[in-house]
């Protein structure tokens, strides 16, 4: 039903405009070490999983289908700008991450593994 | 022959700019800027946003500091106009809510203090000022309701049994829009620079402007309102279409409506909020209507955006370039963004200016545009003559009882309907992509809209939607402030802030319909889907167009009970009603029509409706059964204006009081309307529901459904 799509609603995260400066590592350490995905980067993208299914309302969705690599905006599961801004909210709620720029916001939300990544590598007192 | 001049016989505006015509001309010639860090409440934590406030209020808390906008600017508008306008139509979408902030706040249980929250309470406020006797009309689409509005006012007038109408919008700064725009991230922390290639969003801001429009050339008018256009993007709750479709059909829509070609445009007052895309949008609409613009500005860099205020404070503005002959210029944009294709006036500049046309643009996709001339200037648009009457081709109601068969069958057995349908048999009955991030009363809208169109088996899609709600969608209200206070002002939701507009279930009708016709939400407490029944059959075109018409409120635990005085602690009810309609009788199921909408008591209010109806023989010979709407707030005064009725037409009709049955909220008249035609459909009347025998209905028959209490009104349903 709503049209938007990747490019158009990325725009809107260039707005942020909290002050802190997150600390956004060098292409490739922010999507690290993939090859050995530890068991706590495990339990956060499990963890992740069944938050974004509540906060996102995302009712015909189950944890066990919920596939991290797959793209996460603007594909299958419909979620669009409004949704990234309620998930820019917990991560920093949930997390104390803050994503507050466009290119970071790009990155972080291309798929939930993404996320989990960039939450890992910058929670205060993380594995980052 | 072309349509008959209207005229903008005076004007009034409260701005962040000043008050009065001479403080806002003095203001953009100077291309002064009044945004600013907020003052007006305080916050938690973090430093103050630019806003755009009006200084010379103080910070009482009653009445609410909307209504108090409201009433310097109709005051200003009617300064030198001693009889009282025949009809009010504002533009509003928060109403009394800085003032439900606090006292939410405060825990306040006292029901009393919150009669100034809803939209209502502000334009019939503003009615009694003016000794209105006439229609208030409260249209609620979001940023583009002052617009709207006027292109309402516009049309009641050319329907030309009104003479002059008080229109224009208000919106006061508050919690609800400084939070919900900051957490959609659309604020520029800079303050705003309309079109600039550095531009980061709005500032939202407060203020009133009204109209007096008339049809009686006045000695001096300011200027003439030539014309008007409604479309709608149906493309996504906030953001606009990238190509600005929905906006140029707008456009093109209020020149067709003025007679005019694009060439004969002087100057374009933008919509220019600032924000990335409306801008990018509206820019690239422009240049696809006009191949080489005019000189164009957008006046948010120093007002800042005033929500439902700005379509109507930039009418006003635009009234002051034609005769004045002055552009004002973009303040806050230093740098012109090249994307945009043409290059803004930077600053406040003397020329003459004959026509103007003004953009105004919303969530929910709401686009309203105005075009303005000299005060010697004649429409060129043709007369298209229409009646009042809508054709009705299919319905759906929802009640406790559940869908119009269920609902039907409990009514004729004289059972109540009373309730609220269970959340989970709601959100079953729709597709949950399509509900995942909507509350209660657009998946009300939504299950009433698709049934209506189902019931139509095989009708068009829809063009244009019209919608009544007494209190808008109090779920996500409720949700963004609880949990902006739970928070600490830090984690306002944005999903919630999209939610709480009033425009937000037709919003959702028109995208799941691609219906990209007028799209209009009014507000009018009980009186909400008569309301948006005198938009539909004032604004639905005489042919080519086939409009959902909507009434629905939803019933909230907390906020219910605080709002609505008709309803009592205890199981609350909810629901409401959908029809098809359009110009076409053909295979018609039934006629509707409103055909009175009065306010404010006095005896010749009877004397008018009774006239409206055709006399008093017509009502008794011709109307089968009464469907009276008495809310339980106003039952004495509704039961004696019920008996007052039945002793002017000189014998009592068989009556329903159907609040009885459906409980009490404010769109129980559209469960009304979906009831009184499906009973004229099957030809009669269930004895039970009048306390008496079945009525059969014979071909002339009508049936009337009644609103009373604070207004009266009345709405006829006819055989065919």
């Amino acid at each position: 039903m709503c049209k938007s799509d990747y490019t158009s609603f990325f725009s809107v995260l260039a707005f942020f405009f909290h002050q802190q400066t997150a600390f956004f590592p060098e292409e490739g350490n922010c999507l690290p070490r993939l090859a050995h995905v530890d068991r706590t980067m495990n339990e956060l993208i499990e963890e992740l999983k069944v938050k974004l299914i509540e906060l996102l309302n995302l009712t015909d969705v189950t944890p066990e289908h919920f596939d991290a690599q797959a793209r996460l905006v603007g594909g299958e599961l419909g979620i669009d700008s409004i949704d990234v801004l309620e998930m820019v909210v917990m991560v920093e709620r949930d997390y104390g991450v803050v994503i507050n720029s466009q290119e970071v916001g790009e990155k972080v939300f291309a798929s939930l593994a993404s996320l989990a990544a960039y939450i890992q590598a910058n929670r205060p007192g993380g594995a980052g | 022959m072309n349509q008959k001049p209207v005229y903008i016989a005076a004007a009034g505006i409260v701005s962040p700019l000043g008050s009065g015509l001479a403080a806002t001309e003095a203001a953009l010639r100077a291309n002064r800027s009044a945004i600013g860090p907020l003052e007006i409440f305080p916050l938690l934590q973090g430093p103050p946003l630019p806003v755009g406030q009006v200084r010379e209020l103080d910070s009482a808390l009653m009445p609410p500091r909307a209504h108090r906008l409201a009433r310097e600017a109709a005051r200003m508008a009617m300064a030198d106009c001693p009889a009282p306008p025949d009809a009010i139509v504002l533009g509003c979408t928060t109403g009394g809510i800085l003032t439900t902030e606090q006292l939410l706040r405060e825990g306040e249980s006292n029901r009393n203090a919150f009669r100034s929250h809803g939209l209502f309470s502000l334009t019939e406020d503003i009615a009694t000022l003016c000794h209105c006797t006439g229609p208030a009309l409260t249209v609620s689409t979001a940023c583009a309701s002052g617009a709207v509005a006027i292109a309402l006012a516009l049309n009641l007038l050319r329907a030309g049994r009104m003479r002059r109408i008080l229109a224009g919008g208000v919106d006061s700064l508050s919690r609800l829009t400084y939070f919900g725009f900051h957490s959609l991230q659309l604020v520029d922390r800079n303050g705003c620079r309309p079109l600039d290639i550095a531009r980061q969003g709005l500032a939202v801001a407060e203020g009133a402007a009204m109209l007096l429009l008339t049809t009686e050339q006045p000695e001096r008018p300011l200027a003439t309102l030539l014309g008007a256009g409604l479309s709608c993007d149906a493309y996504h709750p906030t953001a606009p279409h990238p190509e600005g479709q929905g906006a140029r059909a707008a456009m093109q829509a209020a020149l067709d409506d003025a007679g005019l070609p694009p060439a004969a445009i002087n100057y374009i007052s933008l919509h220019g909020t600032g924000t990335p895309d409306n801008d990018l949008a509206e820019a690239r609409a422009i240049t696809s209507l006009f191949p080489t613009p005019p000189p164009l500005s957008s006046i948010k860099g120093a007002t800042g955006h005033s929500l439902a205020a700005s379509g109507a404070i930039e009418a006003v503005v635009s009234c002051l370039a034609v005769s004045r002959g002055l552009i004002p210029g973009t303040v806050g944009c230093h740098q012109p963004d090249p994307a945009l294709g043409f290059t803004p006036q930077r600053e406040c500049s003397e020329q003459p200016v004959a026509t103007v046309l003004s953009n105004s643009f919303g969530f929910g996709g709401n686009n309203g545009c105005l075009v303005i001339g000299r005060p010697e200037s004649r429409p060129l648009g043709p007369v298209i003559h229409k009646d009042d009457f809508l054709a009705i081709h299919g319905s759906a109601c929802l009640t406790g009882a559940g869908l119009l068969p269920a609902t039907l069958k409990q009514l004729r057995r004289g059972l109540p309907v009373a309730g609220m349908l269970a959340p989970e048999q709601v959100a079953s009955r729709l597709p949950a992509k399509l509900i995942r991030r909507i509350k209660r009363l657009a998946r009300l809208a939504l299950l009433l809209a698709g049934e209506a169109h189902a019931d139509t088996r095989g009708k068009d899609q829809p063009d244009a939607v019209f919608m009544g709600t007494g209190w808008g969608a109090l779920s996500e209200t409720w949700d963004f402030l609880h949990r902006l206070n739970e928070s600490a002002e830090q984690f306002p939701s944005p999903t919630d802030f999209v939610g709480s507009v009033h425009n937000s279930p037709a919003s959702q009708v028109a995208m799941l319909f691609n219906a990209t016709g007028a799209n209009v939400t009014t507000s009018g407490g009980d009186y909400s889907f008569e309301q948006a029944l005198l938009a539909a059959q004032t604004l639905l075109p005489a042919s080519g167009q086939s409009a959902l018409l909507l009434g629905a409120d939803e019933g909230h635990a907390k906020f219910s009970p605080l709002l609505d005085p008709s309803i009592a602690d205890g199981p609350l009810a909810d629901g409401g009603g959908a029809l098809y309609v359009n110009r076409d009788r053909r295979h018609a199921r039934c006629l509707t029509r409103l055909a009175f909408y009065g306010r404010d008591g006095g005896d010749d209010l009877f004397e008018r409706l009774i006239k409206a109806l055709g006399g008093a023989v017509s009502i008794q010979e011709q109307t089968a059964a009464v469907f009276a709407g008495i809310p339980e707030a106003m039952s004495t005064e509704g039961n004696r204006q019920l008996t007052r009725f039945f002793d002017l037409i000189g014998k009592p009709l068989p009556v329903c009081r159907y609040r009885d049955f459906t409980g009490e909220f404010a769109s129980a008249s559209a469960v009304a309307a979906v009831i009184a035609v499906a009973f004229v459909e099957a030809g009669y009347v269930p004895g039970v529901l009048v306390g008496g025998n079945d009525i059969t209905l014979r071909p002339d028959d009508r049936l009337l459904v009644l609103g009373m209490g604070q207004c009266l009104t009345a709405m006829e349903f006819f055989r065919l």
